[in-house]
């Protein structure tokens, strides 16, 4: 156990120290890519909560990732524009615009959660996929807010006032942000709460015997796991200061489900672990050629095959 | 008082009437017996009681209360538990955290994100306490995918008790079960036996009269005889059907 412990300060070491050794080796482009691992790393552990924790595999999760990026964009653009959205004079804000992004992917979750919910398996996969397409088509073909081209933020959302202009210190914001979400997940999956999903995961008869309203639980875990991807989305679109139809694509899910998978799922540091080595081989590869899935695909097909529980479920065993 | 009452449901699978107008009332902390040859319909039936199958005519009430059109869990909250005649355990969770799961069920809803449950006392100690009861205190600490055919059966009966059921649908509890293990599940239920409502599926007919205040028979989806095990040994009838005219049902 102590030495799982000694793993686990290692990888959140390495996020905390990485700034600093990009700035000793000159290159800040480190720090950006970090962000985004961290980013991806928070909605990859937000989708774990129903992947690995409840066996409800989403395949539609840039839906709520994206509509949380909107949000924030289409804040922005009617603050600069001077326009309103159903009376909202917009803003770039964070402490409104974050929560706002928040509360819209949670009622969108929560509307498909409910008719997701009643199918189980492929169906559901498959009904998840389809709720995120009909929101990709609809940003597509949503003109004044660029539809395909995407929409630019005129710049990152101020906090409290204060804008912040440094990329590193963006980078500890996002990297608290994802310590706070792993930490409470953390809590959440040893909770009453996530004793019902683990429960459910193997068998939903037993919990309803029980007497446990399992949907009731499914769609709690469902709207939680989207509100926190709508806030991954808000600090995506900060990043990049720029959206597009691009981030509710089904491909952008299914880079969701491939993090966890390499990871490991139902890990809690897993997803994070996941994150960080997709962007660095996708980083690392697409430098080498444009045909880098050529030698990421079999890449993840080995992981599957050969540690399928992850590799930080097998990094975790090789420790304890 | 009437824990349950079936009045006339019937369940149609197809063509085949798997229930077939089935009325019953099993008094409060009755052991009653469910009884019949394979096929007779007593997984339906217990189904419609659990609410996992629905009756396509006639009605279930628990304690006085109609719950025809009450889901599982529903049902459950009202005090109805159940084992399942193939046991249905989280084998990725330890024996203790099953019962522990059960226990969660009953004192609550579970919408409590944060508090560890490995360190919530209220939750652990009735759970040890039903595992002391049914001698699987050793392994509280196993995953429950590691235990015996036999201890699993013991742990479904835990869970079942953990929930402090009114009535407590045992279907086929010793099922694949050692003499010495069968003994053992006989000896609790004794000590169960006029406190909680049981209705209680079983093949093992020296269980069956050891432990039944009364014994339905079942055959082709209806209740042939109800009455106690004298009235249902010297029933002709049951004889000819359910356990064959040369066999002596007594021995």
């Amino acid at each position: 156990m102590k030495r799982e412990g000694w793993g686990t300060c290692l990888v959140w070491g390495c996020f905390i120290l990485l700034p600093f050794i990009a700035q000793a080796m000159g290159s800040m482009y480190i720090v950006t890519l970090a962000t985004r691992i961290a980013i991806l790393a928070m909605v990859a552990l937000s989708l774990d909560l129903l992947v690995g924790w409840s066996g409800l595999v989403s395949f539609g999760h840039a839906a709520y990732f994206g509509l949380g990026g909107y949000v924030v964009a289409i804040s922005s653009f009617h603050e600069q524009d001077g326009t309103t959205l159903f009376g909202f004079a917009g803003s770039h804000e964070a402490l409104i615009v974050w929560p706002l992004a928040i509360l819209v992917s949670a009622i969108f979750a929560s509307v498909i959660g409910v008719l997701s919910l009643r199918t189980r398996g492929v169906y559901f996969i498959m009904i998840t996929l389809a709720f995120a397409q009909m929101l990709y088509y609809f940003f597509v073909a949503l003109k004044i807010y660029g539809g395909d081209d995407g929409l630019a933020l005129p710049a990152r959302n101020v906090i409290a006032g204060y804008k912040i202009t440094d990329a590193r210190l963006y980078y500890f914001l996002c990297l608290g942000l994802l310590a706070c979400v792993w930490w409470g997940l953390g809590r959440v999956v040893h909770a009453r709460f996530g004793y019902v999903l683990r429960g459910a995961k193997i068998s939903e008869r037993r919990m309803k015997a029980l007497g446990f309203d399992v949907n009731l639980y499914h769609l709690t875990a469902f709207v939680i796991s989207g509100a926190l991807a709508g806030l991954g989305g808000a600090l995506w679109v900060n990043l990049d200061r720029f959206v597009a139809p691009d981030m509710l694509s089904w491909t952008r899910s299914g880079n969701f489900l491939v993090m966890i998978i390499l990871g490991g799922s139902g890990t809690l540091l897993g997803p994070v672990v996941g994150a960080a080595l997709y962007i660095i081989l996708e980083t690392k590869l697409a430098a080498l050629s444009d045909y880098w899935q050529i030698v990421f695909g079999p890449l993840v097909i080995a992981v599957a095959l050969f540690l399928p529980r992850g590799l930080w479920a097998y990094v975790r065993e090789r420790l304890s | 008082m009437i824990a349950l009452s079936l009045s006339y449901l019937v369940k149609q699978f197809g063509a085949l009437r798997a229930t077939d107008g089935v009325s019953l009332d099993i008094p409060a902390r009755e052991c009653h017996a469910l009884i019949g040859p394979n096929g007779a319909g007593k997984s339906t039936l217990i189904g419609l009681m659990t609410g996992e199958l629905q009756p396509d005519q006639g009605g279930i009430l628990l304690a006085g209360q109609d719950v025809t059109a009450w889901s599982v869990d529903k049902r459950a909250r009202a005090g109805l538990a159940r084992s399942f005649q193939i046991t249905q355990l989280i084998y990725d969770m330890s024996v203790l955290d099953n019962v522990v799961l059960a226990v969660q069920a009953r004192v609550g809803h579970s919408f409590h994100f944060i508090r560890s449950v490995q360190s919530d006392d209220r939750l652990r100690e009735p759970a040890l306490d039903v595992l002391e009861q049914i001698g699987l205190i050793a392994r509280a600490h196993d995953m429950a995918g590691d235990l015996s055919h036999g201890e699993r059966r013991q742990l479904e009966l835990a869970i079942a008790l953990a929930m402090k059921p009114q009535i407590l649908l045992l279907d086929e509890p010793m099922a694949g079960m050692g003499p010495h293990e069968t003994a053992r599940m006989v000896e609790i239920l004794r000590s169960l036996r006029g406190h909680i409502t049981m209705v209680l599926v079983e093949h093992d007919m020296d269980v069956v009269f050891a432990l039944a205040d009364r014994i339905s028979v079942l055959v082709a989806g209806q209740i042939m005889i109800t009455g106690t095990s004298a009235e249902v040994r010297a029933d002709e009838r049951v004889r000819k059907a359910y356990l064959g005219e040369s066999q002596d049902v007594a021995s």
